[in-house]
């Protein structure tokens, strides 16, 4: 009778984790969205020449407003492309941030947003020195 | 007298053989004198054989004049990726040449062969290959039926000869798209993106 008794309440104290564990389960599906290009022009001397940062975005809009975001930075007039990764965020006030690292040691800071498109601060990883500015124009 | 007409006298046998031998001159002296008049009568039948001997080594002689290097080089196949304004100014385009890797080209750029960039508008780009004007048509990817991306083909902006009257093998003047071809490039996501975008913005209004 007591074991019986223990086992009732053993199922009860798991049954009422049950909402719990569902909360915490994975759910919905990740999406990549490949080949986001946008056209760049930057007042960063050492990047003037890349016109074109071309990503791919993956996450669950769904249940979420963040994407993973890598690709590169293309400069085709210098035959060079800095791989680039970061994460971009699209906020609940309807405000799209993107932050990004080059390769080259410089990171793209995009905040503030009201659309896909807008202007960058460039910026040196290292020192945090502001280097120029990147408008990025998704096409 | 008698004795010199003895002396100069020749007999029998030898007079047959000196006649003999002055008929064989003659025959000679006649066949020459013919063989000569005939060869001048032939004179310009012998400078007709001239070119007769040329004809036996072509190789020296072309018949036809040497083709322009445009004229023996097909017209390149350039897909226009985009148009964006230079430092300078200048209108740049991002163009791939026979589906190579895409490169900034401006004008006066040579592309390919025989071919220069002339003009570059804000959504196409046209170059001259030999005497052809070839226009490169921008073309929109079309849109993805699901929200998420997958990889398929994208379009080429196959060129078009616009102004000239003469046409390229291969390709037809003024088709517009119905001359596109589909190649191997991926097509850019950035409806999808877009339309995820505003899907997300339209979920956050509707939130209380």
């Amino acid at each position: 009778m007591k074991t019986s008794r223990s086992l009732v309440a053993s199922l009860l104290a798991f049954a009422s984790l049950l909402p719990y564990a569902a909360q915490s389960a994975p759910s919905g599906n990740t999406g990549t969205y490949t080949n986001v290009l946008w056209v760049v022009s930057t007042t960063v001397p050492q990047l003037a020449r890349c016109t074109e940062l071309l990503v791919d975005a993956t996450g669950d809009l769904n249940n979420s407003s963040r994407l993973s975001v890598y690709g590169n930075l293309n400069c085709f007039a210098d035959n060079t492309a800095y791989p680039a990764n970061g994460s971009a965020t699209i906020f609940n006030n309807g405000k799209f941030g993107m932050n990004l690292f080059l390769s080259s040691g410089a990171a793209l800071q995009c905040f503030n947003w009201t659309g896909l498109s807008g202007i960058c601060t460039v910026v040196n990883t290292g020192t945090n020195a502001v280097l120029g500015t990147a408008t990025l124009t998704l096409r | 007298m008698a004795a010199f007409q003895s002396a100069i006298r020749p007999s029998g046998k030898l007079a047959y053989f000196m006649v003999a031998v002055a008929l064989v001159l003659s025959g000679f002296w006649l066949f020459e004198v013919k063989v000569f008049s005939s060869a001048k009568a032939e004179d310009p039948a012998v400078q007709v054989k001239q070119p007769v001997l040329n004809a036996t080594r072509p190789q020296l002689y072309s018949a036809e004049p040497l083709k322009s290097k445009s004229e023996i080089t097909p017209p390149p196949q350039v897909q226009l990726s985009g148009t964006v304004g230079g430092a300078d100014g200048q209108q740049l385009a991002v163009v791939s040449v026979n589906k190579s890797a895409e490169t900034i080209v401006r004008v006066g750029d040579t592309i390919f062969a025989a071919s220069t960039v002339t003009e570059i508008k804000q959504d196409s780009m046209t170059f001259r290959h030999g005497s052809n004007l070839i226009r490169v048509v921008m073309q929109d990817r079309p849109a993805s039926p699901q929200g998420i991306a997958s990889p398929t083909q994208a379009l080429t902006n196959e060129p078009q000869v616009a102004t000239k009257e003469n046409t390229v093998p291969g390709l037809t003047a003024n088709t517009g798209i119905a001359g596109l071809q589909s190649s191997g490039e991926p097509k850019n996501g950035n409806v999808e993106f877009r339309q995820a975008f505003e899907q997300k913005m339209k979920s956050f209004q509707s939130r209380p």
